[in-house]
């Protein structure tokens, strides 16, 4: 389709190149003929004026013409088809350009109406991460909270135990030296006696 | 393991029960290596590979001779010269000690207590410790206040604490425990 289109629209311009150098010819030969006339009419006016020399000025002039539209149509019209189809050709490329610009013009606004939905897309995208972000550094800090919180805990119960050891280190000491210094106030010799004996004793259970 | 100092002690050991002078080859082991411990430089004279075999043979001569002391001792002396084991006297000493009483059925104890024992408590705390190890009990006696009653003896390597001073150590390591 595209093709005959093509064709007949070539023929078109090559018929109306034709018909525009015929009517340019015509014309030139209407303006050139009063002109012809005066320059014959000085020296040739009776033979002119003459029937015979009337249809040999016609034919003449059918000569001339014929000649002219000869070399018109020999050569004009390749040239001007030539011209034809290139100007045909231009056409079609300027119209396949159009057809392409049409299409990245459609191709371009779809892209645009994609870009519209493709930034909505990504601002919920960007909602939910953030969302889940938020979720995720909450839950995060609730656990370091928690860990710094069982760290301090375990380092209180330490400390207590600690201090609680050093206390009953403290007392354990102060009793038995208190104790030291007691048995060493009130022992004498019928005491060592009585814990040598038990000693002894021991150690005689020791052997049996 | 037996060590070097052993081999000497035991062999020294045999000699002095065999002659049945293991009491005076005891003593005579111990004055010497007082000496030695009173006059350092006569060990480093007796040790020394720069004085010749016969002036250290001279020298632990002339020490024996001046000591009293049996050819035992002397000869005894004379191959730890020629070995070159002086430096090993002491504990060839030890060792001797430790052997003799192995083959008397000696066993020595060392007796802390806090007050001085009479006698009687001696010899039942001796009687004791010979049922205790099986051998004779050859006891010395040491005084240390610190016990604050009580006694602590060591026979070889076993230890029997009877001390007032441990006793309260233990109830303080229970106190803190609890």
């Amino acid at each position: 389709m595209t093709r005959w289109a093509g064709k007949w629209s070539l023929e078109r311009a090559g018929q109306r190149a034709i018909g525009t150098a015929l009517f340019g010819t015509a014309l030139l030969v209407t303006v050139s003929l009063p002109a012809l006339a005066q320059e014959g009419a000085a020296d040739a006016a009776d033979a002119a004026n003459t029937p015979i020399g009337t249809v040999f000025r016609w034919l003449n002039f059918l000569l001339v013409f014929g000649a002219l539209g000869y070399v018109i149509v020999k050569y004009g019209a390749p040239y001007f088809r030539a011209r034809a189809q290139s100007i045909a050709r231009s056409i079609e490329e300027a119209a396949q350009t159009r057809a392409a610009a049409e299409r990245e013009l459609r191709e371009t606004f779809d892209k645009l109406s994609s870009v519209d939905r493709e930034i909505e897309e990504e601002r919920r995208a960007g909602q939910r991460d953030s969302v889940a972000d938020r979720e995720r550094i909450r839950e995060l800090t609730r656990s370091e909270v928690e860990k710094i919180q069982q760290a301090a805990r375990a380092e209180i119960a330490a400390s207590e135990r600690a201090g609680s050891q050093e206390i009953r280190a403290i007392a354990a000491k102060l009793a038995t030296e208190r104790a030291a210094k007691l048995i060493r106030e009130q022992m004498n010799t019928a005491a060592e006696s009585a814990l040598f004996g038990s000693f002894v004793g021991e150690l005689e259970r020791a052997a049996s | 393991m037996r060590t070097i100092a052993q081999h000497y002690a035991d062999a020294l050991a045999e000699v002095a029960i065999s002659q049945k002078s293991a009491e005076q080859m005891r003593r005579e082991l111990h004055d010497f290596l007082a000496l030695l411990r009173e006059s350092p430089q006569l060990g480093v004279l007796l040790g020394s590979p720069a004085v010749s075999r016969a002036n250290k043979h001279a020298v632990a001569q002339a020490l024996v001779e001046r000591m009293d002391a049996s050819r035992t001792l002397r000869n005894f002396l004379f191959v730890a010269i020629d070995q070159r084991r002086v430096g090993l006297l002491p504990e060839i000493q030890q060792a001797f000690e430790a052997r003799l009483d192995e083959l008397e059925g000696v066993a020595r104890a060392d007796v802390t207590t806090a007050r001085e024992l009479n006698e009687r408590e001696r010899k039942q705390l001796r009687t004791v410790l010979e049922r205790l190890s099986g051998r004779r009990v050859e006891a010395n006696y040491e005084l240390d206040p610190a016990l604050i009653a009580g006694a602590v003896v060591r026979v070889g390597s076993t230890i029997y604490d009877g001390s007032v001073r441990t006793q309260l150590e233990r109830l303080r390591v229970k106190l803190e425990s609890q």
